[in-house]
This record gives structure tokens, C-alpha cells and sequence, in this order.
């Protein structure tokens, strides 16, 4: 969501605190789990507006135990993939994001960004066409 | 973005959104027979199937919470961690943290019939002594001041038995009265 491991504790970090402090505002009305993805994605989206950085890749998607030439080629192509998510708006990548590397339906997705399930379906759909872009470039 | 490499209609006039539902929703194609025959569609397709097959890869790294997450949040949760050292120390300190005179304070309060919820912040005031800040919802019916007075009175008696500690202050705020059936 963020392109930076860093970037990504920093958020996992303040994500608790502001869910712990605001938990009397957790009203039931959705899964708390949805809950937590909403201040989450909202952190990373308001992170994202402060500033954009575009630097370092996760490092954890270099596989070193496993066998060399296999794991590099793979390892590069993930890197590839997590290039065309950045090129992404924000909003279509936390959408995506959402939909297929946390597995949430496009109702959840829709709670957690606050936007209609329509939007929702616009955004990841926008957001696949990106990456195939971006992936025929990569190719 | 603008989609200037991909065309969004295939040149056999097929879709490329639902070639990308087919793939990454499990969606039904629209025309299999012509599917079967056509190139653009099977050159589209594999495309398609080989960025999903990268997705999924993706979707299947481990994602590790960062080391000492927990750690940091509670540590900013409960910010620095207060305690009143105890002044006739003889033999080696004795330190009661913040937290507990807090807890002390809140159950002594909450002992009171005229109190339904007592919360507590404590600080340390210097050796052996702390100042508190009570915040009570009451029933309805007694005098708050006397009240008031009296959960001072309770919880300076208790806090100093039960942990040697003196109170040197205590802010009382009455924030709301309680419902009958709420205690």
C-alpha cells in the first residue's frame, strides 16, 4: 500500500495506537476486522498525500533460501508487480490491495473506503487494466 | 492513469475486462466458442493469467508483523511508565508504579454506594507522594460536594494503607449521573 517496509511499520504502529484510543467509536455496525482495515487504509492514504515517495521496494519479496536462479526470477517479477502497484492512483491500489492480496468482497471494500460498491468495482477495475498495462511494459 | 498501452477492446472486439474477470473473478466467458478459436483472446488471456499467477505469488508472501509492534504501541499507550518511590526505604527500594495507584484509587472509589464508575489518572509527586485525578459518575441524590469530600477522604485512606503512598491532591470532576440501572 505504502512501497516502504518502513513506511509499512510506521502504519501498522500508529494503526493500533488510533484504533486502541478510539475504540469507544467502534459502534459493531461492521466486522471489527473491517474496522481495522479502514484506519489502516485511511493512514496510508493520508500518508500517501503528505508525501509520495517511490523509493524502496519491500525487501521481504527476496526469497533467499530458496533456490538461486527460480527464486531471482520470481523475486523480480514480484518486484516488477509491486513497481506497477505504486504507478497506481492511491485509491486504486488500496482498492486492489483490498481486493487481491487481503481477499475482501466488494462490500467490505466498500465500508473500509467509505465509497459505494459501484466505486469500488470501478476502482479495481481501473486499477487491473494499470497493471496490465504496466505489466506489458515489464515483459 | 491513462491506458494508452492497453486498448480496452480486444481487435475481435472482445472485452479485455471480461477476459480480466474471467481471470480474476472466476467469471464465466462470454462467447467460449469464439474463445477457443480466437488468437487475440487466447494471446490476451495468457497475459492475463500470467499477471494473476504473479498477484497471487504476490498475495502469498508472509507478511510478518514488524518485531516489538506490540511493544511500541503499549509503550506509547501507557506513555512513560510513572512510579512513586517509597521515601522510608531502609533496605532497598520499594517503587509503585502510576498504574496501581490509579487502580487503587479507582476501587476505593468505586466501593462508595453514591458511585457507580470512578476512573483515575495518578502521577508521581515526588518521593512517597502522588496527585490524582478522579473522574466519577455519580448516583442521583447526594450533595456532591459532601460527596465529593468523601470519596477524597476514602480513596487518601486507602491508597495510603494499601501502598504506603501519600496523596498530596486530588482533582474530583463529576462527569455524569448515573441511570438507576446502569449499577
Amino acid at each position: 500500500m505504502l512501497g516502504s517496509k518502513v513506511d509499512a511499520e510506521d502504519a501498522a504502529q500508529e494503526a493500533l495506537v488510533k484504533a486502541w484510543r478510539t475504540l469507544s467509536a467502534f459502534r459493531g455496525e461492521s466486522a471489527f476486522s473491517t474496522w481495522l482495515y479502514r484506519i489502516v487504509t485511511n493512514h496510508c492514504l493520508n500518508v500517501r498525500d503528505a508525501r509520495r515517495p517511490m523509493e524502496a521496494l519491500p525487501e521481504v519479496l527476496i526469497d533467499r533460501d530458496s533456490d538461486p536462479p527460480e527464486a531471482l526470477e520470481s523475486s523480480e517479477r514480484l518486484h516488477a508487480l509491486a513497481q506497477g502497484l505504486l504507478e497506481l492512483s492511491a485509491e486504486q491500489r488500496a482498492a486492489l490491495v483490498l481486493r487481491e492480496l487481503e481477499g475482501l468482497s466488494y462490500e467490505e471494500i466498500a465500508q473500509v473506503l467509505g465509497v459505494s460498491v459501484p466505486a469500488v468495482k470501478g476502482r479495481i477495475h481501473r486499477a487491473r487494466l494499470g497493471l496490465l498495462e504496466a505489466s506489458a511494459r515489464w515483459r | 492513469m491513462a491506458l494508452t498501452g492497453v486498448s480496452t477492446r480486444l481487435p475481435c472486439d472482445t472485452e479485455l475486462a471480461a477476459l480480466i474477470a474471467q481471470v480474476a473473478e472466476g467469471a464465466r466467458a462470454g462467447d467460449p466458442a469464439h474463445q477457443a478459436e480466437c488468437p487475440y483472446c487466447h494471446a490476451a488471456l495468457s497475459r492475463i493469467r500470467e499477471l494473476w499467477s504473479d498477484v497471487r505469488a504476490l498475495a502469498d508472501v508472509p507478511v510478518r508483523a514488524p518485531r516489538g509492534l506490540l511493544d511500541e504501541v503499549r509503550a506509547r499507550l501507557s506513555g512513560p511508565a510513572g512510579a512513586v518511590t517509597l521515601a522510608d526505604a531502609t533496605r532497598g527500594h520499594t517503587q509503585v508504579s502510576e498504574r496501581v495507584l490509579a487502580g487503587v484509587a479507582r476501587e476505593a472509589a468505586q466501593a462508595m454506594p453514591a458511585v457507580a464508575f470512578a476512573s483515575v489518572l495518578a502521577h508521581a509527586a515526588g518521593p512517597g507522594s502522588v496527585v490524582l485525578r478522579v473522574r466519577l459518575v455519580t448516583a442521583y441524590g447526594p450533595s456532591l460536594p459532601v460527596l465529593a469530600a468523601a470519596v477524597r477522604e476514602q480513596i487518601v485512606t486507602h491508597v495510603r494503607r494499601l501502598t504506603g503512598v501519600r496523596v498530596t491532591e486530588i482533582d474530583v470532576s463529576v462527569d455524569d449521573l448515573a441511570t438507576p440501572d446502569a449499577y
